[in-house]
């Protein structure tokens, strides 16, 4: 479970640590919506910036927010190496061409861009669970989606199901880690160089899985209903989620940042500053 | 075929911020013959420490030797797990097969055997286990009763045949019955396994069924005890928090009222047969 970066809490505590989850998670779509529209390599050097002051205001060590890079790199490669074998530019942009092999300036561009918006589409939610609770998440999408509760979806139960899927994660990877052990201990081979082999090895494994994770909801059900538990309804909260001054700040700094990107990347006030003027702007 | 265990340290997590040290410098050596019995609190390392006979977990610091084979070097896994054979806690979470007859012979299968051998040795082994083998061969591990699942789950570690037995906590959720009848197979099993590792928190199992008990405590072997030497010193059990087993209770509290039992035994029926005779003389003294 420990190498598991992704989804993983660091609890220090940090402005970032204190923000409310909503604002976080509204930022967080900002940001992801605002990776999508910018592509121009002076924006996502802002966004660069943008981030790094992130991860300095939440006290995560930047080592380990890079370690949550270590599973895309090989999506990272694949789609730089696609990129520029296959794409098609200006016969003026062609630098290098061997047989059928063609490398085109704007292709180097278009990967590196690609790149780059992977991984700030990973580190950015990173930082977002990185500094919030499970707890306080689901909590804060329960609010957010709080509205849709007109049109009858069942926002609350859709909270409980996401929290009791978080706690259940670690719960069921430690679970593996056992049933694992026994069937290595009756010589089970989960190593095989074989990838079909290796794959129907794990039968032995994911079968107790699932009926021990059958046990578990039933048993968590029962706890749930001797409880008295029945959904949403006259439920009060013990932790009531109140915005506080530097929640507005942080909104109004986000709300700001992501002017400054469009500004940066769609050359908004050129009679101001042209920023399609600086020789580097591609 | 000895297990030679000398200066055992184990880490969890190794060399990151969650390393917690769960054995220290354990040494000790198990022979043929032996029945032990490893007791002590719950988190004491108990689990941890026999997970290395069979390299589950690998030797961090010290020496595991197994029947001459190092565990700290390199050797041949397979020919490790078909020796040692391991029953963990609640083993019938662990059935995954279609039948009981296709889920024993997982074992021996991975081990490379033959069908004729295969078929042999699953028959026996679900013979072993008190099972009616005509009559659950065929059916699913999951229809089973509680008490049947972890006899079949027993049954799947003895068809790989192992000379040494590991079991942690084999009678733990099951009823007072279940527990004995469990106890009494075990009993059995002596006769194909020459060693026999069992971790208990029941100290009325470990007293009478263990030749020699080890006590743990805080990852390091507290002790290494004949059972009779543990059990009948008050003193020690009370300063390792070890219940008394219900026997030694019981002579106790006996003697308190008068009786003069001699506080040696750990076997109920010796008890059963004193206790008669000390009735009997006293009848026997009264009428005279
Ligand atoms: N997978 C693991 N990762 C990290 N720490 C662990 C792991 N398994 C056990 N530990 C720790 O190692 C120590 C020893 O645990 P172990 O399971 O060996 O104890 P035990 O004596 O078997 O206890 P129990 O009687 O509850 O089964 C405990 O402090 C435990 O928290
Ligand atoms: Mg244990």
């Amino acid at each position: 479970m420990r190498d598991i970066a992704i989804g993983q809490y660091y609890p220090v505590d940090s402005v970032m640590h204190r923000l409310d989850p909503r604002v976080k998670i509204l930022a967080v779509l900002i940001y992801i919506v605002t990776i999508f529209f910018i592509d121009t390599f002076i924006a996502y050097g802002g966004l660069l910036l943008f981030l790094t002051a992130v991860i300095l205001l939440s006290h995560v060590p930047p080592l380990k927010v890079l370690k949550s890079l270590r599973m895309i790199v090989y999506l990272v490669v694949f789609t730089v190496l696609i990129t520029l074998l296959f794409y098609n530019g200006k016969p003026d942009d062609l630098l290098w061409q061997w047989w059928i092999v063609k490398i085109y300036r704007t292709a180097i561009h278009s990967s590196l861009k690609m790149a780059l918006r992977i991984m700030f589409l990973i580190v950015g939610p990173t930082m977002l669970t990185f500094t919030t609770t499970p707890v306080a998440l689901t909590d804060g999408v329960e609010r957010l989606l709080a509205p849709l509760k007109l049109i009858r979806v069942p926002v609350h139960s859709i909270a409980m199901i996401m929290s009791i899927a978080l706690r259940l994660i670690p719960t069921l990877v430690e679970e593996m880690d056992k049933i694992k052990n026994a069937q290595k201990a009756r010589g089970a081979d989960f190593d095989s160089k074989n990838i079909f082999k290796r794959a129907i090895s794990l039968v032995p494994v994911l079968i107790p899985l699932f009926v021990s994770s059958f046990r578990r909801a039933n048993d968590l059900a029962d706890a749930m209903d001797s409880r008295c538990y029945r959904g949403a309804k006259g439920r009060t909260r013990m932790k009531v989620l109140r915005l506080t001054a530097k929640d507005f700040a942080a909104m109004l700094i986000m709300a700001a940042v992501l002017f400054m990107f469009l500004w940066l990347n769609f050359n908004f006030f050129p009679g101001l500053v042209d920023f399609r003027a600086l020789p580097w702007f591609v | 075929m000895p297990v030679e265990i000398r200066g055992l340290s184990y880490d969890y997590d190794q060399k990151t911020k969650f390393q917690k040290r769960a054995l220290f410098d354990i040494g000790f050596t198990v022979r043929d013959g032996d029945f032990l019995g490893i007791v002590g609190h719950t988190g004491s390392g108990k689990s941890t420490l026999v997970t290395h006979f069979n390299a589950l977990n690998r030797v961090q610091q010290g020496t595991v030797v197994v029947d001459g084979v190092d565990l700290s070097q390199k050797f041949d896994y397979k020919a490790l797990r078909a020796k040692v054979g391991m029953v963990f806690q609640y083993p019938e979470y662990q059935l995954f097969d279609e039948t009981v007859y296709k889920d024993v012979a997982f074992g021996p299968k991975n081990l490379g055997l033959d069908e004729r051998e295969i078929a042999v040795r699953v028959e026996a082994a679900i013979r072993m286990v008190g099972l009616d083998y005509d009559a659950v061969k065929e059916r699913s591990p999951f229809e089973l009763s509680g008490g049947q699942m972890r006899r079949a789950a027993i049954a799947g570690v003895l068809a790989m045949r192992p000379e040494i037995l590991i079991l942690d906590e084999p009678t733990a959720g099951l009823d007072p019955r279940g527990k004995r009848e469990v106890m009494r197979l075990i009993q059995g099993f002596r006769a194909m396994c020459k060693i026999i590792v069992m971790i208990s928190h029941n100290m009325d199992e470990v007293a009478a069924n263990c030749s020699r008990i080890i006590v743990m405590n805080e990852g390091r072997v507290y002790g290494d005890y004949a059972p009779e030497e543990l059990f009948h010193n008050e003193e020690l059990l009370s300063a390792l928090r070890i219940d008394m087993p219900a026997v030694c209770t019981l002579t106790r509290r006996l003697n308190e009222r008068g009786f003069s039992l001699p506080e040696d035994t750990l076997d109920e029926a010796v008890l059963l047969e004193r206790l008669v005779g000390a009735v009997r003389a006293k009848r026997g003294g009264g009428h005279a």
